[in-house]
């Protein structure tokens, strides 16, 4: 056993974090769902945004694997802009990957693939903590969970321009949309007029999960 | 922004932090206290804890020894780190990380201390004089974040993170363990 308390899959540290965190969130992905240039009223100038790949991070072996993906989750549209620290050795690499300012993060934003979270209909596939950054004045919000893939990334530069030269370009063969299973956090520090500005945002996508490790229910 | 990378020491202090979680007992601590105040040595006395969605609230003991304490009495780790990404939030000298790890756990059923909780142990077992090996579980999957000093860029031994917060996110069917 594990003698830290009975997990929860929500922690908010008060109640005013509790009325806060998940309207905000839910807000969000609607927006990041639907038309994700409605967002960028969060951030400003010096906000940070960006987005990791974990493709070694344990998960459920598809049993019932549709063939496209039964050899394993393709991460095509992520890996070109993947942040994960673990693997971009290179500094001017490592230092490009984040994107600073509403202009570069819409960028970004408009290379990842269009998404479905069912946060309204299954909240159960989604946990999540909340708790002050004292530092900043701020908070800290921490999802996981998981999206489906629903349509291919509007801008697909990235995909494009990365990697040996041509070797995309030629090859029309078209990535799978999959599931993925996600950690996002959100650094989030008041705003002017009661509004609100995401100081810092990073994305961690991984191969597809089931939620048992925060849903008690699944238990026997 | 500069293209200074800072970033470079991150990575060998979050492998030295999930080493620190990982230490195995040996008689070459003095007491078990020498040995529990290892584990997450990184955290500050008042660090904010939250381990799978519940805080830790300390009581007689600041949050660092409470955590230690507990961490104790849980089943000896292997963490992997596979992945990480940080911010550092301009105007707070802190860094923001995010970093996903692979964890297992040994399930012989006994605590870091080599005790398990079996009144009645089975003799042909505790006769047998050979060192007790962990029982490794399949790979957890497993989520951190941190709020980290931007002083660990120059000592990354140091007493730096200020907020821990530990999420499992995958949990294998064949494991005992419970969470």
């Amino acid at each position: 056993t594990f003698p830290f308390g009975t997990p929860a899959s929500m922690f908010f540290q008060d109640e005013e974090i509790q009325n806060m965190a998940p309207n905000f969130i839910a807000n969000y992905f609607k927006l990041w769902d639907s038309n994700r240039s409605e967002l960028m009223i969060l951030y400003q100038n010096e906000s940070q945004f960006s987005m990791q790949v974990d493709s070694s991070h344990p998960h459920l072996i598809e049993t019932n694997a549709n063939a496209s993906y039964a050899s394993g989750t393709d991460f095509g549209y992520y890996i070109p802009q993947s942040r994960n620290l673990t693997r971009v050795s290179s500094a001017k690499v490592r230092a490009s990957r984040v994107a600073t300012g509403p202009e570069a993060i819409f960028k970004l934003f408009s290379q990842l693939p269009k998404t479905r979270h069912d946060l309204m209909t299954k909240p159960e596939l989604f946990s999540m903590e909340s708790y002050r950054y004292p530092q900043l004045g701020g908070i800290m919000i921490t999802i996981h969970g998981s999206f489906e893939e629903v349509a291919q990334p509007d801008n697909l530069d990235a995909l494009n321009t990365n990697g040996p030269r041509g070797r995309f370009n030629n090859n029309k063969k078209k990535i799978p949309l999959s599931k993925k299973s996600f950690d996002r956090t959100f650094v989030v520090i008041p705003g002017p007029n009661g509004g609100m500005i995401v100081a810092s945002d990073l994305l961690s996508v991984r191969n597809f999960s089931g939620t048992d490790a925060w849903n008690m229910s699944d238990r026997s | 922004m500069s293209a200074i990378d800072n970033t470079q020491p991150i990575e060998p202090f979050l492998k030295d932090f999930l080493a620190s979680l990982d230490i195995q007992y040996q008689s070459n601590y003095a007491n078990v206290e020498s040995y529990a105040t290892q584990f997450a040595k990184h955290l500050k006395r008042t660090s904010a804890v939250i381990v799978n969605g519940s805080p830790l609230i300390p009581t007689n003991n600041d949050s660092k020894l409470e955590f230690q304490k507990k961490w104790l009495a849980a089943p000896l780790t292997q963490h992997q780190l596979s992945s990480f990404d940080c911010h550092l939030i301009p105007g707070t000298g802190t860094f923001i990380i995010n970093l996903s790890c692979k964890v297992k756990f040994d399930e012989s059923g006994k605590n870091r201390l080599g005790e398990s909780a079996d009144l009645i142990q089975d003799p042909s077992v505790g006769s047998t004089r050979i060192n007790p090996r962990p029982i490794w579980s399949s790979w957890f999957g497993a989520n951190i974040n941190l709020v980290v000093d931007e002083s660990v860029l120059a000592n990354s031994s140091a007493e730096v993170i200020s907020s821990l917060d530990y999420r499992i996110t995958f949990k294998p069917e064949n494991s005992v363990i419970q969470l």
